[in-house]
């Protein structure tokens, strides 16, 4: 931060928003981006900073632009900042600052993580585009980010639209012909895995960890696949991506969506039959778990949005059998999971009676046992 | 093994930041920590089974003043597991500065800029710690004297008068020293925040 400098600071719902506005601000007039911050839900805000004329244009166009893409929720400026309050305030100037380049950049923005995986498949196919990265911020909002020409960009961003939607809600999109470097602090982290091709990708979408492990005990178990990961998002979406020939990721798709029903809450199921390697690479890449296989022991699972009734209902499930507590997961959205182990009578004993005690405290959302836990699940499961 | 447990929560984490300091000032309890899961907050106190829910008591007493949401248990002989559930414990190493507490909370960061230089402008107040948990619930902490926290805290509300997502503000005269270790500056955001 700058001695007498003007401060600016823009508050939105949406990264297509944010971007779109940093991008107009940094061109209309003479600013600096200062620092960025998220809390969760999609409300992003990032805070600028020059001559007190300069930020005061330079937010009234922000403002405007913002509001083409996504929602507005505070600008201000604040002409003269104090320093010990502003210096005070979490906003770093960037995550992890990439490299802008010379070309355009494509955004597309949507509620789950499901859809944003049906797009970016269509956008790398459609056009040639080069897809940098895809990050959340909260509310189950994701995006993902291309480059290329500005052409090339245009036709990818509309082709991904059009895929995206058949798998769910699209916030947003945008394409800035002639991005500023400003913009780095606020792009993705890029991928780090290579570009490999598999055979089909599936992906199970649920709200909450329980379903999401029902559903994926489920399809291991139906078919030969594999297991790629427990994508956490946020806002509660947990995405299973599961990949195999095309035949039995579809057998197992379809088993896993009616467990994960009858365990939690499935949102959406997919198959992309045969994924671009560049899709696999962003969203693919294989997170194995640091945990150890408890093998060959029953896993009994309960969820709750409330801590209090999780915390009850685990101490007496620790209480009334012969089990042990594994660990806990919380996804957002209030979500809240924790996991225990032991024989298959005593889990189930314990479950019964953590989930009648948390029920009392809160609002109970899913109990589950898995008698047979395969180790290719337990590798990739992301409670500790 | 011994000691029960004694857990308040709330929406947001104002409410269990004044819950916290009644329910240790009531009865002979011990500040163990706090933990957000997505907009819940609870806090956690250890005791025994009589202080404890003479605690729990007085705490949820003052939570339900501040916000429509509140859940409070014992445990009473509590597994050795639940300690794990308390995620932000108390930093007891923590240097805080004996002085009133004042708290302004809303859903949005961009509003805690403006007010928090207002409020700095305003009085002598320094920030303490600004806490974001999930569902963009943000808190700013200020420290000061009584009168000095209790105007900034005023001016801070003023300014929030026409702010749809303006949540609730409170001062705490007197903190216990174990509520700012709590509540303080962390090297890594507590809590979370995107």
């Amino acid at each position: 931060m700058a001695q007498g400098k003007a401060i600016g600071i823009l508050e939105l719902r949406g990264m297509a928003a944010l971007m779109g506005a940093t991008d107009a601000m940094v061109k209309a007039a003479d600013v600096r981006v200062c620092g960025r911050h998220g809390i969760g839900s999609g409300w992003v805000t990032v805070v600028i900073e020059g001559e007190v004329a300069a930020v005061q244009t330079a937010i009234d166009v922000g403002r405007e632009e913002g509001k083409r893409y996504g929602e507005l929720i505070t600008s201000e400026v604040i002409a003269r900042p104090e320093g010990r309050a502003v210096e005070n305030m979490p906003h770093p100037a960037a995550i992890q600052e990439v490299e802008v380049g010379p070309r355009a950049l494509g955004l597309l923005e949507t509620q789950g993580l499901a859809p944003l995986i049906e797009g970016a498949d269509e956008m790398v196919k459609a056009a040639d585009v080069e897809l940098i990265g895809w990050a959340f911020i909260g509310g189950a909002l994701c995006h993902l980010v291309v480059r290329g020409d500005v052409a090339a960009v245009q036709t990818a961003v509309d082709a991904g639209r059009r895929a995206a939607e058949t798998a769910g809600p699209v916030n947003a999109t945008l394409v800035l012909p002639q991005p500023i470097e400003g913009l780095g602090g606020l792009l993705p982290p890029p991928s780090a895995a290579e570009p490999e091709s598999c055979g089909a990708l599936g992906l199970l979408e649920t709200t909450g960890y329980v379903g999401s492990v029902g559903g994926s005990d489920a399809m291991i178990k139906a078919a030969d696949v594999e297991i790629l990961r427990l994508s956490i998002g946020s806002g509660g979406r947990i995405v299973s991506l599961i990949r195999g020939s095309l035949d039995s990721v579809q057998a197992a798709i379809q088993e896993g969506a009616e467990a994960a029903q009858q365990v939690g809450e499935l949102n959406v199921s997919r198959v992309i039959s045969r994924p671009d390697p560049q899709v696999m690479a962003c969203f693919g890449g294989v997170v194995p778990s640091e945990r150890s296989a408890a093998l060959g022991r029953a896993m009994g699972l309960i969820e709750t949005r409330s801590t209090v009734a999780l915390v009850k209902g685990v101490d007496e499930m620790l209480k009334a059998a012969n089990v042990e507590y594994e660990g806990s997961y919380k996804v957002g959205y209030f979500l809240t999971a924790s996991v225990i182990r032991g024989d298959v009578g005593a889990v189930r004993a314990a479950l019964d009676v953590g989930a009648e005690e948390a029920a009392r405290h809160g609002e109970l959302v899913s109990v589950h046992l898995i008698p047979h836990p395969y180790p290719e699940l337990e590798e990739r499961l992301a409670h500790q | 093994m011994d000691a029960a447990i004694g857990m308040i929560e709330v929406e947001g984490v104002a409410g269990i930041i004044v819950a916290g300091d009644a329910a240790v000032k009531s009865a002979e309890v011990e500040l163990l920590g706090w933990d957000s899961t997505g907009g819940f907050t609870t806090i956690f106190f250890s005791g025994s089974l009589s202080d404890v829910n003479a605690a729990l008591r007085s705490g949820e007493q003052a939570a339900r003043e501040m916000v429509e949401y509140v859940v409070a248990a014992p445990l009473t002989h509590p597994e050795p597991v639940c300690r794990q559930y308390v995620s932000v414990p108390v930093d007891r190493g923590m240097e805080v500065r004996q002085a009133a507490l004042g708290l302004i909370e809303t859903r949005g960061y961009g509003v805690h800029v403006e007010i928090d230089d207002r409020m700095v402008k305003t009085a002598a107040v320094d920030i303490f710690n600004v806490i974001t948990v999930h569902n963009r619930v943000v808190c700013s902490l200020i420290q000061g004297d009584v009168g000095a926290v209790r105007e900034a805290v005023a001016v801070g509300r003023q300014l929030l008068a026409g702010y749809e997502h303006f949540l609730g503000s409170a001062v705490i005269p007197q903190p216990v020293p174990e509520l700012l270790q709590a509540f303080g500056p962390r090297p890594q955001a507590a809590g979370g925040g995107v």
